[in-house]
């Protein structure tokens, strides 16, 4: 019961946190803009190389598992189709975000964190400027948009990966692996994957800024609050993977109705 | 001074890390084969590792389990027109991929990350140096029990999630796609053997050695108060998920050859 109530505590108060975040992006919209685009840039370019690592990671696991579950059918004539469907709409994003919570969300954690438990973010306070302002607005707009970006690209490098793979492992040419991918993915399968990026970008987001502005008690503190913060993190991305994959179906089926068929 | 900068200073790092990992690995290993064996500090860790991470382990593979079942039948209908392959297909990818990837990468955060926070917490307080002055090893004493304990339990909870996993599978497909659960359980074992489930837990034992060897690095390699806390923190968990991503790559292409 300890660890439900505890759970409850944290959604209420990253959700108080998240919509204050959002009123004060909204009142601040213009003089904010130079700052969320260096965070943007900072953010990115710390991270492309480890998302692009870990996608073509992603690609080579997924290309080995439905091999060896189609060749059970000789049905490997759909290996490209069905590993860049999978690899789209449900396990690169997954996976991925997974990293982009210990690099961008750990890391951001730990930065507020430090301010924190060294009382800069008082200081600030001091000075007159709103410190979720100057400091967690940029964050958490920059991370939501950066982590999109990542997502995205990575997802181009998983199937690359992917294709690179099955040429070098199965012998299975490029143009024989890609033929069958438009039989299985289209606008929608783009649009499921952007989706769910999205909404990972907003969860890693909103528990790292606030894990990490509510800090407390030294080193000790920060190293607590840079853990709950990848630990919440991965623990709603599960969560909303779940979600998000029935609420695009539903989507899918209500437009599939809507238009008859040619959706 | 560009060249030094780019290339030749984290290649150096990089090679440091290695080393200062290989000599706290090979120093465990010794350990694990002469002892001294700290019995109550492995229960204790075993404690924390294992029943302190089975809330989440539980809750977050029941909610991978019930996505994977609409998955594969989605994909199945488009490639064989068929959901007939259903519960072959799932239990296949839950046995291979997701009951061991996604258990593995929630403890890389859980306990990677408290390990590294605890034990770089403990450098920068010197309660290590400490410990070297009343002549007690710190990987015997900090290192080895959590390195058995991990590698114990990151099994179990493997073993546990598979089950998870399986349930929630099972319960999609019978109550969203008709099937019976005894016609599933049926075709489980036409797809299933128990070599599935040794390579299973092998990849979990492998992941949970990978976890206290890095994240303990890590946190003896943490240098300046709060700051350094966080920053140790934040690469032991990247480091630790790459190295869980790369060794699931490597050990599923070296197991689809003898499944």
């Amino acid at each position: 019961m300890g660890f439900l109530k505890n759970f409850l505590h944290e959604l209420g108060g990253m959700y108080l946190f998240s919509n204050e975040v959002k009123k004060t992006w909204l009142c601040n919209l213009k003089t904010d803009m130079p700052l969320v685009l260096e965070q943007v840039s900072s953010v990115g370019l710390r991270t492309l190389s480890t998302v692009c690592f870990a996608g073509f990671f992603v690609g080579a696991i997924l290309v080995i598992q439905f091999q060896l579950m189609l060749s059970q059918y000789d049905a490997t004539a759909f290996l490209g189709g069905l590993n860049t469907s999978a690899c789209i709409r449900e396990v690169g994003p997954l996976i991925i975000s997974f990293l982009l919570a210990g690099k961008v969300g750990a890391f951001t954690a730990a930065e507020l964190g430090t301010m924190r438990v060294t009382e800069q973010i008082d200081a600030i306070r001091c000075l007159g400027t709103n410190p979720i302002q100057y400091l967690v607005v940029p964050r958490y707009i920059a991370i939501v948009l950066s982590s999109l970006l990542l997502l995205v690209f990575g997802l181009l490098v998983g199937i690359v990966g992917a294709m690179l793979v099955a040429g070098w492992l199965y012998n299975i040419n490029s143009l024989q692996y890609l033929s069958s991918v438009p039989r299985f993915t289209d606008g929608w399968t783009v649009f499921c994957g952007v989706f769910k990026s999205a909404v990972y970008g907003i969860i890693v987001a909103t528990v790292s800024t606030y894990k990490g502005y509510n800090a407390s008690g030294g080193a000790k503190g920060v190293g607590r609050a840079v853990t709950q913060c990848a630990i919440y993190t991965n623990l709603f991305i599960v969560f909303a993977n779940t979600w998000t994959s029935i609420l695009l179906d539903a989507a899918h089926g209500f437009f599939k109705t809507l238009w008859g068929g040619q959706f | 001074m560009v060249l030094y900068n780019l290339i030749l200073s984290p290649a150096l790092g990089f090679i440091i890390a290695c080393r200062d990992i290989t000599f706290i690995l090979s120093r465990t290993l010794v350990i694990c084969l002469k002892g001294p064996y700290r019995i109550r500090e492995i229960l204790q860790h075993m404690h924390s590792i294992g029943v302190g991470s089975l809330p989440i382990v539980a809750i977050a593979t029941a909610f991978a389990g019930t996505v994977v079942t609409s998955e594969i039948a989605y994909h199945m209908d488009a490639a064989l027109k068929t959901v007939e392959m259903i519960p072959g297909f799932s239990a296949q990818f839950v046995f291979r991929e997701l009951g061991i990837a996604i258990p593995a990468l929630l403890l890389v955060a859980k306990v990677g990350a408290s390990t590294t926070a605890e034990v770089g917490t403990m450098k920068v307080t010197e309660q290590i140096d400490a410990l070297r002055l009343l002549q007690i090893d710190p990987i015997e004493y900090l290192v080895f029990p959590r390195f058995v304990a991990s590698i114990v339990m990151v099994a179990v909870l493997t073993v546990i999630s598979i089950a998870i996993t399986l349930t929630c599978a099972i319960s999609v497909a019978v109550l969203k796609y008709n099937f019976s659960t005894l016609e599933y359980l049926n075709s489980l074992t036409h797809f299933i053997s128990y070599l599935d489930l040794i390579c299973a837990v092998i990849k979990g034992m492998v992941f949970g050695a990978v976890i206290p060897i890095i994240s303990c690095f890590y946190g003896f390699n943490c240098t300046g108060g709060a700051q350094g806390v966080g920053t140790a923190t934040t690469n032991s968990v990247v480091t630790s998920t790459i190295i869980v991503i790369v060794l699931d790559f490597i050990l599923t292409f070296a197991f689809s050859l003898i499944l």
